[in-house]
């Protein structure tokens, strides 16, 4: 599986929780950034690759201009047949979704929406400054269907300051009455350069206990397992079938290329990071020249640990064999201590494949510090 | 290489002055030391810098002088003549008392500094008392007279009541500004005598230092009080009856210089090839075979530990670099003791003796430091002398090998005479603090109208406690301290287990008073379930006297430790996340199932009790 990911670093507002690579939209920009991206897919030679899922996201790629956004698919299509791939997704926030919007996306055969909504609780919705509701949504999920667009995300939140167990419950029976294949459930997370950092610094934020926090999660769990959304990663849940193709080329440390500001490639070993900073990503387009930033090189070990971490992000687990045939080692071989944790019930052997307990979930962090 | 004739040395001996300087820790030693240095034009004072004092960063960070320097400065004085001085530097604190003692007795005078606003400290009193026992000349000089705090007549009359000197004529100074610097000068050549001792006599040289250089082996540094030694000669240390032949000898400028010959009244060093640190004592004697002495100076004893605590290596594979560590550290500091020792939780140590928590803290640190070996130090404790039941007198240093209480009679611990000046509007909390530390009060004196010198006699353990941290708060950061071990008493006595996970965790174990058990039992079980990383399970923290559990708190178990999001921009910051993660782990010692941090086992130490 081979995957691009583009990143958009726009956004109609700033979060009080986000810490993203972000801007809020300036149209002049916006114009710029877009023959940017198409410049750093010329300098990539993209147009070589045979990409099996594309993802579009940011930011929030939906604050584009309809002409930029159009622009930008026309650019891409000339480069990459997005008819051909699996799964093209992009990101956009309820207040953009609008017909136009929608047919726009579906004439250049973007197969999956996700949509940033958060939370449909309005106490919380004043806390971290979105609004929506179910019903809008509703309708605007119908928009989508219209031209043909079936594969809906959400994304929701929890542990929002303030929030009960009762407004997960009240979120997730909103969530479930959605006609949609997919939920990303985040817990809210302090990051520094946030309002919320600078709240929760001064004392004016107080977050949800641990305690609750983990509650909620298991919560989240098993309501969404019931409805037949199945977890497959830490916070991911889909209908069968639906999972994220795009998300699981990374869980499964597949390669990947990435285009604009501040995003990852992982190629040949390799994983390089673009420029944060969006003048010097224009600057460095306009002279034709990569904007690097960072560039790791990933030996076999460090790939190993990789695979590792992120192999038990998924609830199946990792598969011993593909681990096997893909590093010629066996992976207790190389993380000796999994035997150990195993006897101890932090992780589990089931077939082939070495996961966490469902009771260990949110403890991930620590069982991975003791295997690696 | 001919020595001059016995005219020509005696000649030059008159005019030599040796001297230290004793101060309280900020009271300006360092800087009046560089002003002399800058007076006297020896040295150019950057390179100086670099010299003495870059030589022991941790020296220069906590503003003490841990180990001692000899200088030989030339100064023309205003008579035209030109002197020889040495300054030989002191250590300025309570733990090197006898190493002060033979510093001082290696001198004919001293120069007291102090602080024109902050008056004679106990640890100046403690160390001029002990140049008034060489008799050695007294000049005072009242430093920091700039500050707008400074009331010179007052400390003039505190010492001359405290100490009994004469402070009429006090240098008035300001190191700082260069204020009074020539007039010591002067009044070093005038009032301290130039030393005696025969040049041709039987050779007797005072070791009040030494230091290892990897090529040259243990050097003492020495001050010959008769006879002269040269290269060549066979020396014998009279205490230990070791004997080396003199490869070099000089004098530190401070820049090592070499000399031919030393003789009496000089103040250098010796190079004997000398490989074993165990045969050279501050405080022993030299002599030559040549011209050997019989009767050693007087004033030597052997150095004993205070205080002891087990140290361990994090790493167990970095055992023996610990033990490489420790013997190299003892190549310079005769006092370091150690022997191996096992731990049912910490794995293989060893036991380590110290004259007390400074020179612990300091060894800790560069051990940590200069040789990179991450550690583990139990809570230092005392030497007890333990009287079991059958009649036998054992002594114990490690709370963890205390005998089962059925066995024993009656357990005895060492006492020091504390002796803490103060405000006299802090007697009250002293007294308070010095009560609540089974202090027994003896006496409190005025040394003026507004300060009292207060003296109990203290269990030392107790002070090893937290005595000196509560003895600061207690008193803003005024009072000061000095004591002095003084006799072994009985006290009633127990040890106290800490159990993690029902597990006896022998390097937590604890001797304390019966009447402080409950109190410092819960308040050691609570420190400890806030240091103790929280683990899957819940984990009990108990703490036990006797088999009986007088404590009792609950590390919660860990609820939340995941990344919520982790996609193709977060790999890398999530695996620096985890490494970091990762690197406070390896500070962690695992016993059993769960993991102690290195603060656990200083705990014991810092417990914010009633006590």
């Amino acid at each position: 599986m081979l995957g691009l990911y583009i990143h958009i670093p726009f956004c109609n507002q700033i979060c009080p929780y986000c810490d993203f690579c972000k801007r809020v939209s300036q149209s002049s920009y916006q114009t710029q950034y877009i023959d940017a991206l198409l410049t750093e897919m010329k300098i990539k030679k993209l147009d070589q690759y045979s990409f099996d899922t594309v993802y579009i996201g940011g930011g929030t790629p939906s604050s584009l201009s309809l002409e930029n956004l159009d622009r930008l698919f026309l650019g891409i299509e000339k480069s990459i047949p997005l008819s051909y791939c699996q799964e093209v997704t992009i990101e956009v926030n309820p207040e953009d979704i609008t017909e136009e919007l929608a047919s726009l996306l579906a004439r250049h055969h973007i197969s999956r929406v996700s949509i940033g909504i958060q939370t449909f609780v309005p106490h919380l919705q004043q806390v971290i400054k979105r609004f929506t509701t179910r019903d809008d949504i509703h309708k605007k999920i119908a928009l989508f269907h219209q031209v043909g667009i079936n594969n809906i995300n959400i994304d929701l939140m929890y542990a929002i300051p303030g929030e009960t167990l009762d407004d997960v419950i009240a979120d997730l029976t909103c969530a479930v009455s959605l006609p949609i294949q997919h939920i990303s459930y985040y817990s809210l997370i302090l990051e520094e350069h946030t309002l919320f950092y600078h709240l929760y610094q001064k004392q004016k934020l107080t977050l949800i206990d641990e305690e609750l926090e983990e509650k909620m999660y298991y919560t989240i769990i098993d309501t969404l397992q019931k409805h037949q959304f199945h977890h497959y990663e830490t916070s991911n849940f889909s209908k069968i079938g639906y999972e994220s193709k795009h998300n699981l080329i990374y869980w499964n440390c597949e390669s990947y290329h990435a285009i604009g500001t501040s995003s990852s490639s992982y190629i040949n070993h390799h994983r390089s990071t673009n420029t944060r900073d969006l003048i010097s990503y224009l600057a460095y387009m306009q002279k034709g020249e990569i904007a690097l930033d960072e560039d790791e090189e990933i030996n076999e070990y460090e790939a190993m640990k990789e695979e590792v971490i992120l192999g038990l992000r998924k609830i199946q687990g990792i598969n011993i064999l593909a681990f096997q045939a893909k590093f010629q080692k066996s992976i207790i071989e190389v993380f000796p201590q999994i035997p150990f944790l195993i006897e101890e019930g932090l992780l589990e052997k089931k077939q082939n494949y070495i996961a966490i307990p469902y009771r260990y979930l949110y403890i991930t962090n620590h069982i991975l510090l003791k295997i690696i | 290489m001919a020595v001059p004739s016995k005219t020509e040395l005696l000649e030059r001996q008159k005019k030599i002055r040796n001297f230290s300087i004793i101060a309280h820790i900020d009271h300006g030693k360092s800087t009046l030391a560089d002003r002399i240095l800058e007076k006297t034009k020896t040295v150019d004072v950057r390179e100086m810098k670099e010299q003495l004092l870059d030589s022991m960063d941790l020296e220069r960070e906590r503003g003490i002088t841990i180990k001692l320097n000899a200088v030989e400065l030339n100064y023309l004085a205003k008579d035209g003549q030109e002197y020889i001085f040495h300054l030989i530097d002191t250590p300025g604190h309570v733990d090197f008392t006898y190493e002060v003692s033979r510093s001082l007795a290696a001198c004919e005078g001293a120069v007291l500094v102090v602080d024109a606003a902050q008056g004679i400290e106990a640890q100046t009193l403690a160390n001029v008392y002990l140049a008034v026992d060489n008799d050695l000349e007294i000049i005072t000089l009242i430093n920091k007279i700039d500050l707008p705090a400074a009331d010179p007549e007052r400390v003039k009359k505190e010492v001359e009541d405290v100490i009994g000197l004469d402070a009429s004529d006090a240098i008035l100074a300001s190191a700082k500004e260069g204020i009074g610097v020539d007039d010591l000068l002067e009044r070093i050549v005038e009032t301290i005598p130039a030393p005696s001792g025969d040049p041709d006599a039987a050779v007797q040289a005072l070791i009040f230092d030494s230091y290892y250089d990897a090529y040259r082996g243990v050097i003492p540094s020495i001050r010959i009080i008769s006879g002269t030694i040269q290269k060549g000669d066979k020396i014998k240390m009279m205490a230990t009856g070791a004997v080396y032949e003199v490869v070099e000898l000089g004098v530190n400028t401070p820049k090592e210089k070499k000399r031919d010959y030393l003789t009496a009244g000089d103040v250098g060093w010796v190079a004997a090839s000398i490989k074993e640190v165990q045969t050279v004592h501050v405080g022993d004697t030299i002599t030559t075979l040549e011209h050997c002495s019989n009767t050693p100076l007087p004033g030597y004893r052997r150095m004993n530990s205070m205080v002891y605590c087990g140290l361990y290596p994090i790493e167990p594979n970095k055992y023996e670099e610990l033990k490489e560590a420790l013997e190299k550290l003892r190549l310079n500091d005769a006092a370091l003791v150690f022997e191996p020792e096992t731990s049912q939780a910490l794995g293989f140590g060893f036991r380590t003796g110290f004259l007390g928590l400074l020179h612990m803290d300091v060894i800790q640190e560069r051990i940590e430091r200069e040789f990179k070996i991450d550690l583990i130090a139990t809570a230092p404790s005392v030497e007890y002398h333990v009287h079991l039941t059958n009649g036998q007198q054992i002594t114990v240093d490690n709370p963890s090998e205390m005998p089962d209480f059925t066995q024993i009679k009656k357990i005895e611990e060492p006492y020091v005479k504390a002796t803490i000046m103060v405000p006299n509007e802090y007697v009250g909390a002293i007294m308070e603090l010095c009560q609540n530390k089974r202090g027994t009060f003896v006496d409190m004196t005025y040394i003026e109208e507004t300060r009292v010198s207060i003296h109990y006699d203290v269990p030392l353990s107790e002070i090893v406690y937290d005595f000196f941290d509560r003895l600061k708060s207690s008193t803003k950061g005024y009072a000061s301290l000095d004591y002095e071990l003084s006799d072994y008493r009985e006290s009633k006595l127990v040890k106290m287990d800490i159990l993690l996970n029902g597990e006896k965790v022998d390097a937590l174990s604890t001797i304390v008073h019966k009447d402080f058990a409950y109190p410092r039992g819960r308040s050691l079980v609570q420190k400890l379930r806030g240091l103790i990383p929280r683990q899957q399970f819940e984990i009990p923290v108990q703490a036990a006297v006797g088999g009986k559990i007088i404590a009792r708190e609950n590390v919660a178990a860990l609820r939340k430790d995941v990344l919520a999001k982790c996609y193709g921009g977060d790999v890398s910051r999530k695996k620096k996340l985890l490494e970091k993660q990762k690197e406070g782990k390896k500070r962690m010692k695992q016993v059993g199932s769960v993991e102690i941090p290195q603060e656990a086992f200083l705990a014991v130490l810092k417990l914010d009790d009633d006590n």
